[in-house]
């Protein structure tokens, strides 16, 4: 084979190449007509010690910013918004992966559900959901403040703390020895409850979820009706 | 594509090759390979691949001869039976004490035999049925070229058990005429005028390749309007060429397997008045795609050889997994939930395909090939769904661009 024809045959094979190089250039993609994020949550799921991580993957973005992203779970059936235990980790850019670590409303031993979440402006979008048992138990609850410390029957009382419940009937508040009604709208960090009709001037707060209880340090101070 | 086909099976074939004027001089060319029929009417002559064509017919030249595959073509006149006397070009097969030759008509497959006196004995067996009164019809053969051939090398009776086995073939009879060459001619060695052609000829090839698939599911109302996209996929495999140089040194037959990891992305928008439901589906496995094709080689351009093949597809899917996901699409709350129903796409698929190719000849030894392929195949079964078993098409539609060298 003499300079020439090794020109021509090295000519050849790099032409063949950029032949293949521009069919693969030819990629299609589906034109969905969807303008949410979509969101992945994965089978995989650490624990430890310190609680349950999970894991998600934005898969697409959609037309809107996603302004916030976590993960929301439940005992025994799949998670709802506004009807779970959830983390909320703040806003996502573009796709790929997040993870989060739950430690309120487990108990070990216990069946959950759990659904990834992202929102946007326009929409809620909830993931499928995976399935756990949970090996770890949420530790017992801590109370930082109370507000307002003086109020009188029937008003609402903010509790704040940590290792608290997203679901009210697993809440039990007591303003010395009288329960009080617990709200609905609770979060691991604060309970929102009703001022009782209390025989006393004052009284110390007691929150009691899953068998678990904390009293106050602060006395709360009773108005009268 | 037939059209195409039939064509370009009837175009030019010219290759290197010379002929021979009644005054012996050798004129050096390209002559059109035409195949056996109508290589005995005429030689289609030209200079070079700019010149002019010439047609040359038996009584103008000798003969002509082709340079590759030595084939000679003589100019003689024969008497056949039961027609007229005819001057056409007769292949020589051998060059011998005894010369051997050969031509096909529309009739089939003559030899001619010729010895020193210079007539041409034609070696015939006829067969016909004939009704025995016990046996019934049998089949009845005439054997008369064992007849002419041992009235021909009577000066040799060593070689009668040889001539008893004859039979009326290319090696047979070369055999037998080289044979009785050997034997009564210590001198010289006889000259055969045809390369020895292998039965069959085998190449073997590696292949690298990009495929693009495209998926979808007919037939199922839930499935027929889901769109599905395939990523562009590498693939590594074999190609196999078998061809029958003694039959048609321009068709083969090809093997091809590649194996590639392919996965489907698919998408299904259902509205049921309330809101939508939007299906996702992912599919991912390893496509085993197989093929079994006839090919057609046409004449060389340069270093270039356009190909032509045609033939059916077998594409088995292995290690398939599938996700369906569906999202119930309401004004705000978008609820995903993954479904534990099987996908129902079949294991395998199959299917005609086209290809076209060009052959490149690298080096003497090795040749260079791309093929760009369709295959269009599909797979009607059955699939048990909520209790019912439906029925589905599974069609997978694959563009290949594949990239090989004949290593042998």
């Amino acid at each position: 084979m003499n300079k020439t024809d090794i020109k021509k045959n090295y000519r050849f094979v790099l032409s063949m190449l950029a032949l293949i190089v521009v069919f693969a250039s030819c990629e299609s993609e589906l034109d969905k007509p969807i303008n949410y994020p979509r969101v992945e949550m994965k089978e995989e799921i650490q624990q430890d010690g310190s609680g349950v991580t999970f894991s998600a993957e934005v898969l697409t973005e959609g037309n809107s910013d996603i302004i916030d992203k976590g993960f929301m779970w439940r005992k025994n059936y799949a998670p709802l918004p506004s009807k779970s235990a959830e983390i909320s980790l703040g806003s996502h850019e573009g796709t790929g992966e997040y993870t989060g670590k739950a430690q309120a409303d487990l108990i070990a031993g216990k069946t959950y559900y759990v659904k990834a979440f992202v929102k946007t402006s326009e929409n809620f979008v909830l993931s499928n959901s995976v399935k756990f048992t949970s090996s770890y138990t949420c530790p017992p609850p801590e109370i930082s403040d109370f507000t307002p410390k003086q109020a009188g029957h029937n008003e609402e009382v903010i509790i704040t703390g940590d290792n608290f419940s997203f679901f009210n009937d697993n809440i039990s508040v007591h303003f010395g020895q009288t329960a009080a009604i617990v709200n609905s709208e609770c979060t691991n960090n604060s309970i929102s409850v009703t001022v009782p009709d209390l025989t006393v001037d004052s009284a110390k707060i007691q929150v009691e979820i899953y068998d678990k209880s904390v009293t106050s340090t602060e006395y709360f101070y009773y108005n009268g009706r | 594509m037939l059209l195409f086909s039939f064509g370009a099976v009837g175009q030019a074939d010219f290759r290197p090759g010379y002929y021979l004027t009644h005054e012996k001089d050798t004129i050096h060319g390209l002559i059109n390979y035409r195949g056996d029929l109508k290589n005995t009417k005429a030689c289609i002559f030209k200079e070079n691949e700019d010149a002019e064509r010439l047609k040359l017919k038996p009584d103008e030249i000798y003969g002509y001869r082709f340079a590759e595959n030595g084939r000679f073509f003589v100019s003689r006149t024969i008497k056949p039976e039961e027609e007229k006397e005819k001057r056409i070009f007769i292949e020589y097969l051998v060059n011998g004490i005894a010369d051997l030759y050969y031509y096909r008509d529309k009739a089939g497959d003559h030899y001619l035999i010729e010895k020193d006196d210079g007539k041409l004995h034609e070696l015939t067996n006829k067969k016909e049925v004939v009704h025995h009164e016990k046996r019934g019809p049998l089949l009845k053969t005439s054997n008369k070229h064992i007849g002419i051939l041992k009235a021909t090398f009577s000066d040799c009776i060593q070689m009668f058990p040889e001539i008893n086995k004859a039979e009326l073939t290319h090696e047979s009879l070369m055999e037998i005429t080289k044979s009785y060459h050997n034997y009564v001619c210590e001198g010289e060695k006889c000259i055969v005028y045809k390369k020895e052609i292998p039965p069959v000829a085998i190449d073997f090839a590696p292949t690298i390749g990009m495929g693009l698939p495209s998926l979808s599911l007919g037939n199922n109302p839930d499935y027929s309007s889901a769109e599905f996209t395939s990523n562009l996929v590498p693939s590594f495999g074999f190609l196999v060429k078998a061809t029958l140089p003694r039959w048609n040194e321009r068709l083969s037959f090809q093997f091809e397997g590649a194996i590639s990891k392919s996965g489907f992305e698919g998408f299904n928008r259902l509205n049921n008045d309330l809101y939508f439901e939007n299906f996702h589906y992912n599919i991912e496995g390893t496509l085993l795609q197989t093929s079994l094709a006839l090919k057609y080689t046409f004449p060389e351009k340069g270093k270039f050889t356009p190909t032509l093949a045609g033939g059916l597809a077998f594409n088995p899917f292995i290690n398939l997994s599938t996700q369906t996901f569906k999202e119930n699409e309401g004004s705000y709350l978008i609820n995903t939930t993954k479904l534990e129903d099987e996908f129902p796409l079949a294991q395998y698929t199959f299917g005609p395909f086209v290809q076209l190719g060009i052959d490149y000849q690298l080096t003497d030894k090795y040749t260079m090939f791309t093929n760009l392929k369709y295959s269009y195949t599909f797979n009607w079964h059955n699939k048990e769904r909520e209790s019912n078993n439906e029925m589905f098409n599974t069609k997978l539609n694959t563009l290949n661009l594949v990239l090989g060298v004949y290593l042998f």
